[in-house]
C-alpha cells in the first residue's frame, strides 16, 4: 500500500497501447493527504467547518488516481488535460483505503499531435466502486 | 458552505452561488506537492515560457476543484454520492488569474422519485474568457440543496 504520493518503475509514452491496464495501486486517504490537498485548493477552513469534513473530498481521491496513474508512465513534459468525466459513487471516509485500476482507453497520434485517454475506477475496501472517470491529455510539443 | 434548502425550492434557471479563487504561482506549487504532478508546464517558468502558453499554467485539476466546490457548497453529500461531471478545458488559467465559477440548474428530472438535477458549469478569468466549460448532475438523495 502506498501514500497518494506513490513510485513504480514506469512505462514511457510510446510504450502505451490502448486497451492496456495497469496493475491496481492501493493507497490511503490519510488526514494528513487531505488537509494538504484542501490547503492547495484553498478549501480547508471550508471543508473542516462542514458537515462533511469526515470525508475525502472526490477531488482529491481523483486527484491522488491521476497520480498513481501519473507513476505507471512517464508523462511527457507539457502534456496538459483537455478534458475530464468524473463519476462520484459513495463518499469516502478519511483514512479509507482504495485501489485504483487504470487502463489506456484511446491513443492517438498524428504529426505533432498526440492525445491520449485514461480511464479509473476506483475501488474501496469493500470492494465498492467509489469514482470512476476518464482524462482525455494532449501533448503541447 | 451555505445551509441546504428544500428540493422544493430549487428551480430551473436557478443560479448556483459562485466559488471566486485567485491562481497563484505558490498555490500551483503546493497542489503540485499535494496531487504529486510536478509536471513543468506547471512549476518551471524556464521550461513553461517555450511552450505554446508561454509561462507556467495552472493544472487542470486545481481548476477543475472549483466546480466541484461550486456543487459541493450547494448540494453537500449528495454531490459526494452521485456527482458527475463533464467538462472540456478551453483555455489555461495562469498566476495572477481569478477564477470565478459558476453554474445554473438546467433540469430536474426523476429517477425512480429521485431528483435528478442537472447544471451547466463554466469557470472564466477576470478578462471573462472562459477556462473551463461543462455539465454536472447529482441526485438530490437527501432532497435538500442551496441554491440562490
Amino acid at each position: 500500500m502506498r501514500n497518494c504520493n506513490t513510485d513504480k518503475s514506469a512505462l514511457t509514452w510510446e510504450q502505451l497501447v490502448p486497451g492496456q491496464e495497469f496493475s491496481p495501486v492501493t493507497y490511503q486517504m490519510t488526514e494528513s493527504v487531505v488537509s494538504k490537498y484542501l490547503k492547495s485548493v484553498d478549501r480547508f477552513d471550508e471543508w473542516q467547518s462542514s458537515s462533511m469534513s469526515e470525508y475525502v473530498p472526490p477531488m482529491a481521491i481523483a486527484a491522488c488516481a491521476m497520480s498513481v496513474m501519473s507513476k505507471l508512465f512517464i508523462m511527457p513534459a507539457g502534456a496538459i488535460h483537455t478534458s475530464e468525466e468524473l463519476q462520484f459513487y459513495k463518499p469516502v471516509p478519511i483514512g479509507a483505503i482504495v485501489s485504483c485500476h487504470a487502463k489506456i482507453g484511446r491513443k492517438l497520434g498524428r504529426g505533432k499531435f498526440q492525445m491520449l485517454t485514461l480511464e479509473m475506477d476506483i475501488i474501496n475496501d469493500y470492494s465498492e466502486r467509489v469514482v470512476s472517470g476518464q482524462t482525455s491529455i494532449i501533448l503541447t510539443s | 458552505m451555505n445551509q441546504p434548502k428544500k428540493i422544493s425550492e430549487i428551480n430551473i434557471g436557478d443560479i448556483l452561488p459562485p466559488v471566486v479563487k485567485q491562481i497563484a504561482q505558490e498555490r500551483i506549487q503546493l497542489y503540485a506537492e499535494a496531487s504529486g504532478d510536478f509536471n513543468p508546464i506547471h512549476i518551471n517558468e524556464e521550461f513553461a515560457q517555450k511552450t505554446p502558453f508561454g509561462g507556467t499554467i495552472a493544472h487542470g485539476m486545481l481548476v477543475l476543484s472549483f466546480t466541484s466546490a461550486l456543487m459541493c457548497n450547494t448540494f453537500g453529500l449528495d454531490w459526494l454520492s452521485s456527482g458527475t461531471l463533464s467538462v472540456r478545458f478551453k483555455a489555461a488559467a495562469r498566476p495572477g488569474d481569478v477564477i470565478t465559477t459558476s453554474g445554473a440548474i438546467t433540469s430536474i428530472e426523476y429517477q425512480d422519485n429521485i431528483p435528478l438535477v442537472k447544471c451547466n458549469v463554466e469557470s472564466r478569468n477576470q478578462a471573462g474568457e472562459v477556462v473551463i466549460t461543462g455539465n454536472t448532475t447529482v441526485k438530490l438523495l437527501s432532497t435538500s440543496a442551496s441554491v440562490k
